[in-house]
């Protein structure tokens, strides 16, 4: 069995795990990090990811895209409120948001394929084997689209992502696998841009889910823009200059927040420090912990809520859980350990890497699905409850939330008139009443052979995969044929479009290969003509009048070839100008020979010199 | 899925809502329950001359329920006991595009006719 | 126990989740009730501590985590089985929908277990539901209100306790039930007495779901 990495795609860093002997181990990339910032950014040498691409957030804000994660299987309308907070331009198409980036437009998952390759590359560089198969969180509270996205995600990056896996219950393996606790956890996940619980039952090697609830949209992305929120306000008051209008600065500004937040973690207070556009002078101020608490507070205080539901779902009270494990950057900050810890009354466990932990989880994952971890085994839930839509605009679910996976949901359809040929399905997800209130996963047409009213018996099955996803198999009760069912999804990619995002993937890794190449060649015809240029400038007069109108001539060539975007042309001008300069450099190297042996014979000077 | 403009009616302001007192003459009252959801309906005729002249309903449950009785009431009206013994829970299925899990609720609907009517047919009787 | 071929090696499998030749997985028989899929006797008192071992114990043998390597129809099997167990576990897990699932099996055998309508019951429920509507259009602030709040907070306790001796009852109905079962006499006074138990099972279930529904209606209004 080919080997299989678990990779924990985040909104803020990614990383890459594998199961080395046993353990859990994350790889490390050059530098000796093991984190991924997932940020991608375009420059003028193509597509750049990580690290690298980080440092364009304050110099190219408007092409380089961060938190790409919050768009994973949404449509524009869904995040209007917060479109402003982002440099980069978005747009909608077919359902799906776009992100511009120079000329092109991608799709979230697109961004997210690049941060995943980048991954694959570090995990085949460290293994020297290729790797093709992954194992990828999600937050739990991740709808059907929001998944879907994440696994073509991986298939753009050429990776078969042979389980999606929600993160708090990835912690629990690696948490399970270290602590060999038995009895009740909750898993409190608060990352950079999503929030979730879990609540599990750990026995003999199985955990269980019991219930878990979480908020797709709260995170360190939200306390760090209140604390630059803060920043801007007393700049604008001490300096009158809205930053708004500076994308770089606004991206310098929440990146000082950030670091802020995490220094008041171990700090009481701190010093901020930035300098304003146009020389308009530096910016400093004083934070306390007291002062960053006071502006995040509401917002801490919105993970509670879903711990209290997931408790209720899970039928327990804060007294019954054993641990309470922390998971996520976002849980080193002082105020969410307290708010933990009074509602759950107990301490919560910080004794794992909160950025590794899911990771290694993922890894664990990947190694039972191999085989090589056979004593665990993870009963998942279903984070929403799954219905249809029925008269009056009103949701009436099938499969309800917090139902272990896989899980399945039988319905007979049939018709009203005769000779209908088609029953039209809505699919939703969500916990509201209405329709309108809830997602809207995908609609499809169940197709009936012309028949009186009543007649026709389809029977359509919905089944929820063990990654949370959808299936649905339609089978005529009269005839027993299987029907294969087209569902165009709401939200989400077509599987034509997915397989045209593979095909340009491809595409775009050859471009960045031609783009390299041209690049180079420009870089050493460059240098070529700069060294021919001087050659001929020394030594005019070593050759003759014709031969140095040629170099000229082959020089003006190779210029106009750099300034154009064919590196095989390029090439084929610096051989030509190599040729022509030929003589030249003979003749150079000669004279350098016979000046080095000037003074010693000078009957062996040239005559014509 | 497309709702007719009348379905959706039928959801969103209920028609025949209230009830007559069940001692009243010409009163006929059928109060039916669905076990499976807990959706209770209480649906009333008022009966002159063998016509249902008028009727009412109240029912506890979801939208698709209090459609069904909505509409029963309005086909009621105006229906003589006759005619009113031959509506089928399918014909509301029909008429408000029911899905399968709401099907019940139309049942409930028949029910309620039925038990109306059968609770008129009592009354009239030991009278 | 239906005997049926292995889908793989033809052999006669009887009821195994594995055929004992090519010890492939045999999706579990469409007919097969979630007591026989968990191989528990059809009665109303479970230990929860052995369904659970069970639960676990057929987890991990058709979780589709553990067919990765395996062909597309195993794949599918274990798919199908697991979606299956889970249901299976998840109903015969609570008590009531136990219950419910079980009178739904007998439902054959007694033709009409529908009980007949408990007609104050209704009448209390669509009372109590128009002074909800009243609580809910009035201003919950102004004394009107407040005596109202108090007033279904009352009704709430009541229809509470209400709720909890149905429950009790229904466990009582529950052994008695096992113990006819267990005896398993095929006289038709042992039929009669069957049949009076689906009954009365019947009303208490159906009655007590509707007092649940309006007591999370006034939960869901008064908190």
């Amino acid at each position: 069995m080919t080997r299989i990495v678990g990779i924990d795609l985040g909104t803020t860093n990614s990383l890459v795990a594998y199961m080395k002997d046993g353990t859990p181990t994350v790889i490390a990339g050059r530098s000796g990090r093991t984190m991924v910032p997932s940020v991608v950014a375009l420059t003028d040498n193509g597509l750049i990811v990580g690290d690298s691409a980080k440092e364009h957030l304050t110099r190219n804000s408007g092409r380089t895209v961060y938190s790409v994660k919050r768009f994973m299987g949404k449509g524009l309308a869904d995040v209007q409120s917060e479109l402003s907070y982002f440099p980069y331009s978005l747009t909608e198409q077919g359902g799906v948001i776009r992100i511009q980036l120079g000329e092109k437009s991608y799709s979230p998952p697109q961004i997210s394929a690049m941060i995943l390759k980048e991954l694959k590359q570090r995990a085949e560089s460290h293994l020297g084997e290729s790797i093709t198969k992954a194992v990828i969180t999600v937050p739990a509270y991740f709808n059907d689209s929001q998944r879907q996205a994440t696994k073509d995600a991986g298939m753009i990056a050429g990776l078969e992502v042979l389980r999606i896996i929600n993160e708090p219950t990835a912690a629990s393996l690696a948490y399970g696998l270290q602590e060999k606790t038995q009895g009740t956890i909750a898993v409190y996940d608060f990352g950079g841009g999503t929030f979730d619980i879990s609540i599990l039952k750990l026995k003999n090697g199985i955990f269980e889910v019991l219930a878990t609830n979480g908020d797709t949209h709260l995170g360190g992305d939200d306390v760090d823009r209140r604390v630059a929120d803060l920043f801007l306000t007393d700049i604008r008051k001490a300096f009158g200059i809205d930053l708004s209008a500076y994308p770089d600065h606004m991206q310098i500004v929440r990146l000082e927040a950030e670091r802020a937040k995490i220094r008041l973690s171990d700090e009481l207070k701190t010093k901020i420090a930035i300098d304003l556009p146009d020389g308009k002078g530096r910016f400093t101020r004083e934070l306390t912990r007291d002062q960053l608490e006071t502006v995040t507070a509401d917002i801490i205080e919105r993970t509670l809520a879903p711990c209290r539901f997931a408790l209720q779902d899970a039928g327990l009270s804060p007294a019954d859980i054993d641990e309470v494990v922390l998971v996520g950057g976002s849980t080193r900050m002082p105020l969410v350990r307290q708010r933990v810890e009074s509602l759950f009354g107990k301490k919560p466990h910080c004794h794992l890497n909160p950025d590794e932990v899911v990771a290694l989880g993922a890894a664990v994952q990947a190694d039972i699905l191999t085989g090589g971890t056979t004593d665990m085994l993870l009963l998942d839930v279903t984070p929403l409850s799954l219905g249809i839509e029925t008269m009056g605009g009103v949701m009436s679910s099938l499969i309800r939330r917090n139902t272990t996976i896989p899980a399945s949901a039988k319905e007979l359809f049939t018709t009203y008139v005769d000779g209908q040929t088609g029953v039209d399905i809505h699919i939703l997800q969500g916990e509201r009443e209405l329709v309108k209130d809830n997602r809207s996963l995908a609609r499809f047409r169940l197709k009936v052979a012309p028949l009186p009213a009543g007649v026709p018996r389809i029977e359509v099955t919905f089944l929820i995969d063990a990654n949370g996803i959808l299936n649905v198999k339609a089978s005529d009760m009269r005839t027993g044929q299987t029907q294969s069912i087209e569902v165009k999804p709401s939200y989400g990619l077509s599987d034509t479009e997915v397989e045209r995002m593979i095909e340009d993937s491809f595409k775009f890794a050859q471009q960045d290969v031609d783009a390299r190449k041209l690049i180079e060649a420009r870089l050493e015809a460059g240098a070529l003509m700069t060294t021919t240029e001087k050659s001929l400038a020394d030594g005019d007069k070593l050759i003759g009048q014709e031969e140095a109108a040629a170099i000229r001539d082959r020089l003006s060539l190779l210029k106009a070839a750099a300034d154009g975007n064919d590196a095989k042309a390029i090439r084929a001008r610096m051989a030509d100008l190599e040729q022509a300069a030929k003589p030249l450099s003979v003749a150079m190297l000669d004279d350098s020979l016979k000046r080095s042996l000037k003074g010693k014979k000078v009957s062996e000077v040239s005559k014509r010199d | 899925m497309a709702y007719s403009d009348k379905v959706v009616d039928h959801f969103n302001n209920p028609r025949n809502m209230g009830s007559f007192k069940k001692e009243e003459d010409g009163v006929g009252t059928g109060m039916v329950g669905a076990p499976e959801c807990g959706d209770v309906m209480k649906l009333q005729i008022k009966v002159q001359n063998d016509t249902i002249v008028d009727a009412k309903f109240k029912t506890f449950g979801c939208g698709s329920a209090i459609a069904s009785s909505s509409l029963a009431t309005e086909w009621l009206k105006g229906k003589t006991l006759e005619e009113a013994q031959k509506i089928k829970n399918t014909d509301i299925v029909q008429e408000l595009n029911l899905p399968p899990v709401k099907i019940h609720c139309s049942v409930l609907a028949e029910d309620a006719i039925k038990a109306a009517l059968a609770d008129y047919q009592k009354k009239s009787e030991t009278k | 126990m239906a005997r049926s071929m292995c889908w793989h090696c033809q052999s006669e499998v009887a009821g195994e989740y594995f055929c004992e030749r090519c010890v492939k997985v045999q999706p579990v028989s469409k007919d097969a009730d979630y007591f026989t899929c968990l191989g528990f006797p059809r009665r109303l008192t479970i230990d929860l501590g052995m369904l659970e071992a069970k639960f676990y114990e057929l987890s991990r043998a058709f979780h589709p985590d553990f067919y990765q390597n395996k062909s597309e129809t195993e794949q599918a099997i274990s798919l199908s089985n697991a979606a299956t167990l889970n249901t299976a576990y998840r109903t015969l897990r609570d008590p009531i929908q136990r219950a419910e699932y079980l009178l739904d099996l007998e439902a054959g055998a007694v033709k009409e277990i529908r009980s007949s309508p408990p007609a104050d019951l209704f009448e209390e429920i669509l009372e109590l539901q128009d002074t909800l509507e009243e609580y809910r259009a009035s201003d919950q602030s102004s004394d009107a209100g407040k005596q109202l709040r108090a007033q279904l907070q009352t009704e709430q306790t009541a229809l509470e306790r209400r709720k909890r001796e149905m429950e009790e009852q229904l466990q009582h109905l529950f052994r008695q039930w096992d113990e006819l079962q267990d005896k398993g006499e095929a006289t038709s006074a042992a039929r009669a007495d069957r049949e009076r138990l689906l009954k009365q099972m019947r009303e208490i279930l159906s009655n007590r779901t509707y007092v649940k529904n309006i007591v999370s209606d006034l939960v869901a209004t008064i908190g």
